[in-house]
């Protein structure tokens, strides 16, 4: 399902929006996918903590949120923009990219929360179209 | 079974009681529409849902968000007999509408997200992990029929 100019447009004036609250963002999201979604917490055995909102979720929150960020940037070339990213989740993180969607559901939630009058159900369309793209680019390696 | 806490009972009679159907029914069913615009074949006698803002502004899809979003009290008044609960909404939506159970995800997964809009930050993880949990269990209800 592509992304129409629209949606590209749709998706950069919302991530201006929530851009100040970035790294709240990319917590909240985080924190939500270890506690609702507990097979996720696999990927993280290493951290001294898991709970929402410690210091490596906070921290791995930012890295994240700032992936999409780029993807953001490079919104008219994803997978081409993700590719370095994509053989990271492939070779060496190997996420199952089931997980993607799973992070994706909680990124709309969060944006939901945070931004519920920005969060309008033409902006929940298109960021659900780019986040389900970035996924698909993110994939792109794996086999 | 399944296993609610006294916690989660709390929880979710508590999220339920300060959603107001009226305005969260018609949200989450037209975003649904909106969202996931397949969805539009089962309502073909709706009439306009050419547009978001045709969507949003129409009165079947209103009366209908209303209607599904109703049918969820009956699951929270009670929690341990969901699964016999909609047994004729299950065959219902199974056998005679033929509707794809991957949408009752999706509308959960709409719901979810409009709660998030009107709660703010007091729907925070523990209550989102316990809500998600109510509805997957309502979801596998409805999609009893199918197996």
């Amino acid at each position: 399902m592509s992304l129409s100019a629209n949606d590209k447009a749709t998706v950069k004036a919302l991530w201006a929006k929530i851009s100040p609250k970035a790294e709240d963002v990319g917590n909240e999201a985080l924190s939500r996918m270890l506690y609702v979604y507990p097979q996720t917490k696999t990927y993280f055995s290493h951290w001294s903590d898991l709970t929402p909102g410690s210091a490596p979720v906070r921290k791995h929150g930012k890295k994240v949120i700032g992936g999409i960020g780029l993807a953001v940037e490079k919104i008219d070339d994803l997978f081409a923009g993700l590719l370095t990213l994509s053989e990271l989740h492939a070779f060496q993180l190997r996420v199952d990219p089931a997980n993607f969607r799973i992070l994706s559901h909680n990124i709309l939630v969060v944006l939901a929360m945070l931004f519920p009058d920005d969060f309008t159900p033409e902006a929940h369309l298109a960021m659900d179209k780019f986040l389900a793209r970035v996924a698909l680019a993110l994939s792109d390696k794996y086999r | 079974m399944v296993e609610w806490s006294d916690s989660e009972r709390n929880t979710i009679a508590s999220v339920w009681g300060k959603i107001n159907v009226d305005e969260i029914g018609p949200q989450t069913l037209a975003r649904v529409l909106i969202v996931y615009p397949w969805t539009q074949r089962y309502f073909g006698s709706f009439g306009n849902l050419s547009s978001a803002s045709a969507i949003l502004g129409n009165p079947k899809v209103a009366n209908h968000g209303k209607t599904v979003l109703n049918a969820l009290d009956k699951a929270v008044k009670n929690l341990d007999g969901i699964k016999g609960t909609y047994s004729e909404l299950s065959q219902l939506h199974c056998d005679k509408l033929n509707v794809d159970p991957d949408n009752f995800r999706l509308l959960a997964d709409c719901l979810t997200i409009v709660v998030a809009t009107a709660f703010g930050s007091a729907f925070n993880p523990a209550v989102q992990a316990t809500w998600q949990k109510f509805l997957s269990v309502v979801v596998a209800a409805l999609s009893s029929r199918y197996f």
